[in-house]
């Protein structure tokens, strides 16, 4: 009987106990995340100096991010800049602990160098995305060379075009590349080897590079181009524009609308819709990877999957925050419904990328790799 | 708003009313300040961190020398700044890394640039601390950038 007394204030006291801890699990104002993961700190490493695209979506995230935490912890941005994002690649998925305290933002150009096989230390298929945006990728000119179109740009001497990147294979410079050949442009110059987008953005300030393949945030809010484009410096020649639901591309509302999408640029030089096993490639390469992974937050390999699950809860929560979306848009200047993409459905995409295919094989043979 | 788990409930308030009698509002420097203020209750060391030139002229490109003494021989460090309102490890933008040598001093240079460019740093009074690599306040140091003032023709 005494037994069964204490059972009963025992049950009692769980369920008390048990209440109090829902209660503060899901608390209306969502302060508090459902899980019992509370780390003191968590760091977002970005693979660029400051003010680049990674390094502005890691800030926004830091600024609200904490409260979805038991404890409210700090979240600390590290840019850790160098070859194109390798060093931080590699350094993420090499030496932070997989204990969710380090995440790191990826950009789409890390998910096709494990395509391409390009020997960086990181494998992408081990490392969970809890957040993915998408945008929109622009092909854009210097003003100097006096092409508006781009059939002009196949009329001028093309050793004056310098394509910009990061690496040999970045998204700028492969899908750059890749653009202008599909548009018949040969013999251009390519200049890989910056330090990420604000480094770019000096460089055809000066004039030394002259065609990057940007995205849409590049031209919106605090993007890296905003200030070259109202100045008319720089010319916006096509754009990837959006997949619809029956697989056809149409120019995205978050580009200029006067900007063609690459199909309607390469029908106005080559009178017919694009087509071919270069093509193909190009299309999974500008419209997959780059602009559905254009930024993802991911973890390191062997992170356990509470933990995921826990930062998946509290970034959703903190997709859902009316503020943070307004910050957020502030910055990028575009909607947050229009760049969000869930982290499974994300992942689903990644794993679908890096798939074996025929187009692989062709983006392989075109890069050299 | 990121507090630290030592700062008692008055002090907040208290630091809050401050910020809010003096500056209509807690910048992200003046949370540097209340952060930095918990690590002299927990007692420092006697590490030291100096920045130079101070204050530090406000334009692209400028060197800034991050020097510290006192730390633990053979550390390695953290420097942490408030970068567009959120803490940011500026460890791997500075040359050479923040370790300290045998004597438990360190020197090391950051070029600020696309934090000047980008706005993410404004003319303002902000807090350099210095960390172990577990988060913990070993130093800080005021780092005050302050607008230069254009040569007139």
């Amino acid at each position: 009987m005494r037994w069964i007394t204490f059972r009963k204030r025992s049950l009692k006291g769980l369920a008390l106990i048990s209440a109090l801890g829902l209660a503060l699990i899901s608390l209306p104002d969502g302060t508090q995340a459902a899980s019992a993961f509370s780390p003191k700190r968590i760091k977002i490493l970005i693979g660029f100096p400051p003010a680049g695209g990674h390094d502005l979506e890691a800030r926004v995230i830091a600024r609200h991010l904490p409260k979805y935490f038991r404890g409210k912890p700090s979240i600390i941005v590290q840019n850790m800049p160098g070859a194109g994002g390798k060093i931080m690649g590699a350094y993420i998925y090499n030496r932070s602990k997989p204990d969710g305290t380090t995440a790191a933002i990826f950009g789409s150009s890390q998910l096709q160098e494990n395509i391409l096989g390009a020997g960086v230390e990181y494998d992408v298929r081990d490392m969970p995305i809890v957040w993915a945006v998408r945008s929109v990728r622009v092909g854009i000119v210097r003003d100097f060379l006096k092409a508006k179109t781009a059939k002009d740009l196949t009329t001028i001497d093309p050793s004056k075009i310098a394509v910009a990147g990061r690496s040999k294979t970045d998204s700028s410079c492969v899908t750059g590349t890749m653009a202008l050949t599909l548009l018949g442009i040969k013999n251009f110059k390519t200049v890989c080897a910056y330090a990420g987008t604000a480094v770019i953005r000096g460089a055809v300030e000066r004039g030394e590079a002259s065609f990057f393949e940007a995205s849409d945030p590049h031209f919106l809010g605090q993007g890296a181009f905003v200030e070259l484009y109202k100045k008319g410096m720089v010319v916006q020649m096509w754009q990837s524009g959006q997949v619809t639901e029956d697989g056809k591309i149409v120019r995205a509302k978050t580009v200029n609308e006067k900007t063609p999408t690459f199909q309607e640029a390469y029908r106005t030089v080559h009178g017919k819709d694009p087509s071919g096993p270069l093509w193909e490639a190009f299309r999974k390469v500008y419209n997959d990877v780059h602009s559905t992974l254009t930024r993802t937050l991911v973890l390191p390999p062997g992170t356990p999957g509470d933990v995921v699950n826990a930062l998946r809860e509290g970034i959703e929560s903190m997709s859902n925050d009316p503020a943070f979306v307004k910050d957020w848009e502030k910055v990028f200047g575009q909607e947050f419904a229009d760049a969000r993409v869930p982290a499974l459905e994300a992942e689903k995409v990644k794993v679908e990328l890096m798939k074996p295919a025929p187009w692989q094989d062709t983006f392989k043979k075109f890069v050299g790799m | 708003m990121h507090l630290p788990k030592n700062i008692s409930t008055p002090m907040v308030l208290a630091l809050g009313g401050l910020c809010l009698a003096t500056t209509l509002g807690c910048s992200q420097g003046d949370m540097s300040v209340m952060k930095a203020s918990s690590a002299s209750v927990m007692g420092m060391s006697s590490a030291k961190v100096m920045v130079s030139p101070s204050p530090v002229p406000y334009q692209r490109k400028v060197k800034v020398t991050i020097s510290g003494s006192g730390f633990a021989p053979n550390q390695e460090l953290e420097l942490l700044m408030p970068i567009g309102g959120v803490p940011s490890d500026i460890s791997a933008m500075v040359k050479p890394k923040p370790k300290t040598d045998a004597r438990g001093a360190f020197s090391t240079v950051w070029i600020l640039d696309n934090e000047i460019r980008g706005k993410l740093l404004e003319p303002a009074k902000y807090t350099l601390e210095v960390t172990n690599t577990d988060g913990e306040i070993l130093a800080k140091a005021p780092f005050v950038l302050e607008k230069v003032e254009a040569k007139k023709k």
